[in-house]
């Protein structure tokens, strides 16, 4: 279930992974590891699709560094990112808090 | 032994349809990521093998990820796939039409045959509009080069075919390279242009009055456009493969 849900908000996850800082695709999917202490742990390639796609959008900006061995491509958050981050974080906290608000009255 | 990441690299590679720049761009990608994430496993204990099965098992499947990861949808794909195969059955098919057009005549010959080519007088109306030609009473003859019948018409439009089928097979190399995922680094289309060229250069061929010269409207900037993409395919280097680290 976590999956599922995590695949329905991984544009949105990974702003808010790529808000902490440029980072290449492999550490995105560490940060995202790490911040929910081990519960979103996707399909590690399954990133780079939604990655590309918000690229392609002019969420994100990537460039290509010379990694210790070889050409690594780090992203990160464009102008437009951050006001979509914002935009998003703003509508996932009225949706919280309206689930639970419900989940709390049936408790 | 081979590396799995480089054997995962290939599978994903031959799920990937995009330009070859595009696909060359994710393969590094994804070598990066498989690479730190052997070296992270490394780190936490994990054996060479295990760590390299392991990065690759948590990657994906390497025919889901070529779906989602190319840049050219897989519908997309399908379809100049197929019209890739049709436009080759037909170029073939040109080929072999043009061969047996262009052996029935000496073939006719070596076996004492005799064949009539007077059912090949197809409406040829070859017109010399950019040439001299004799005025009669102040009307232009346009001379035609190309008999209206006679076993050589069968020649000419053999080498027509030839030529027509050359070029629909190498457009479809072009095209392959560029949209399909054919990374051959071989010069094979380099040789099948150059080959074009002097088909084409063939074909246009004329002879008047006994001289041998080149028709230049069409024939000759076609011939040369196949000569410079020829050379151009030789000169430039073909894409290096994803390397080890």
């Amino acid at each position: 279930m976590a999956t599922d849900r995590l695949k329905g908000n991984l544009d949105l996850l990974l702003l808010a992974a790529l808000a902490a800082g440029p980072a290449h695709g492999y550490a995105l999917v560490r940060r995202l590891r790490d911040r929910s202490d081990g519960v979103l742990d996707l399909q590690e390639g399954t990133v780079y699709p939604a990655l590309h796609r918000l690229e392609h959008e002019g969420f994100i900006t990537s460039s290509w560094t010379e990694g210790e061995r070889r050409p690594r491509k780090v992203y990160a958050l464009s102008g437009a990112g951050q006001r979509k981050l914002a935009g998003e974080r703003a509508e996932w906290d009225r949706f919280r808090a309206a689930v639970g608000s419900i989940l709390g009255g049936t408790a | 032994m081979s590396d799995p990441i480089h054997s995962y690299l290939d599978e994903l590679s031959r799920h990937l349809h995009g330009s070859r720049e595009a696909r060359r761009r994710i393969l590094v990608e994804v070598e990066d990521h498989l690479r730190e994430k052997v070296r992270e496993l490394g780190a936490a204990g994990y054996n060479d093998a295990d760590s390299e099965a392991l990065a690759i098992v948590h990657f994906g499947p390497a025919r889901q990820m070529g779906r989602e990861l190319s840049p050219l949808p897989e519908c997309w794909a399908v379809a100049i796939a197929r019209a890739f195969r049709a436009g080759l059955l037909a170029g073939l098919l040109l080929i072999v039409l043009g061969l047996s057009m262009m052996a029935a005549v000496p073939l006719d010959r070596l076996f004492g045959g005799t064949l009539d080519a007077s059912a090949a007088s197809m409406p040829i109306v070859v017109e010399w509009r950019n040439h001299p030609c004799a005025l009669t009473a102040g009307t232009c003859v346009v001379r035609s080069w190309v008999p209206q019948s006679g076993t050589s018409v069968l020649i000419v439009f053999g080498a027509g075919y030839l030529a027509v089928g050359a070029m629909t097979l190498l457009v479809l190399a072009f095209v392959q390279r560029r949209l399909l995922q054919v990374s051959t680094g071989h010069r094979w289309p380099a040789a099948l242009f150059g080959l074009a060229a002097m088909l084409v250069a063939l074909w246009g061929l004329r002879t008047w009055d006994g001289e041998v010269f080149l028709a230049g409207a069409v024939w000759v900037p076609m011939s040369a456009l196949f000569l410079v993409v020829a050379l151009v395919m030789v000169v430039r280097r073909p894409a290096r493969p994803v390397s080890p680290a």
